[in-house]
């Protein structure tokens, strides 16, 4: 499955339309603390993307983001 | 979380924190002089209506509540409906922390009659640089994310991920950016 490449994406959904289709949110979207990502060859998507938010958060000196 | 749920990828959903939404009346301080935002003297909150005398006289009830603490606080208050089917209730007032105030009443009235369940987001309007944007609050997930529109339906997704790099902890932001879902034409 490659789902955890296109998960992390800003919709263009409007919320109101989307909280009307939560019932369709059947894979679990994140594969953070999924046994999956133990044979992985790459840090999944979300891990990159959130280091990436990390630096971003460094440069504007507002370090304490990383949580 | 359980060994189980790690194994299937299953998150367990946070019951959000009734004081959450009151986060943003310190956090608007830092976007204002850190980040260059203005308020618009603005904010909405947007429910979903149910077609019974029980929610009709809570939402009457909380309108009449809001009306006359509006006497003292100078907010004003309007209500309206969207073709969605949602219910906004749009407040302006030149006082920051009296909007978080009576956004709370709204919430905190509909959650006491039982149904916080309808309650969709509450909207804080700002401004940068002239251009419009807000931070929606999302109810059920009970955190933040920015939205930046740049036309009837495009929005500048680099702008909101910029703010949310900005305001670091101070906000309780929401860490998926599939969840980040737009509210186009907000009426304030």
């Amino acid at each position: 499955m490659k789902l955890s490449g296109a998960m992390q994406r800003v919709p263009d959904q409007d919320l109101r339309q989307a909280s009307g289709m939560n019932a369709f949110f059947i894979v679990p979207t994140s594969v953070k603390n999924s046994a999956k990502t133990l044979f992985m060859t790459h840090p999944p998507m979300e891990a990159r993307i959130a280091r990436l938010q990390q630096y971003e958060a460094q440069l504007q000196g507002t370090t304490a983001a990383a949580a | 979380m359980g060994l189980f749920d790690s194994i299937l990828g299953r998150t367990k959903i946070k019951q959000p924190a009734r004081d959450r939404l009151f986060a943003m009346s310190t956090a608007y301080i830092t976007l204002e002089t850190s980040m260059g935002l203005k308020h618009r003297n603005a904010a909405g909150i947007v429910f979903q209506p149910l077609a019974n005398a029980d929610f009709a006289s809570i939402v009457k009830d909380t309108d009449e509540l809001l009306r006359s603490a509006a006497q003292d606080t100078g907010t004003t208050v309007e209500s309206s409906d969207d073709e969605y089917g949602y219910s906004w209730i749009v407040l302006r007032d030149s006082d920051f922390e009296d909007l978080v105030v009576s956004l709370n009443v709204v919430s905190s009235n509909l959650e006491g009659g039982g149904y916080g369940d309808r309650l969709l987001c509450a909207v804080f309007s700002f401004e940068s640089n002239g251009k419009p944007l807000y931070f929606i609050y999302n109810f059920k997930r009970g955190s933040y994310y920015p939205f930046v529109p740049t036309g009837e339906k495009s929005q500048d997704v680099e702008e909101a991920l910029r703010l949310k790099a900005g305001i670091g902890g101070e906000l309780p932001m929401e860490q998926e950016l599939d969840r980040w879902f737009p509210l186009w034409e907000i009426p304030l």
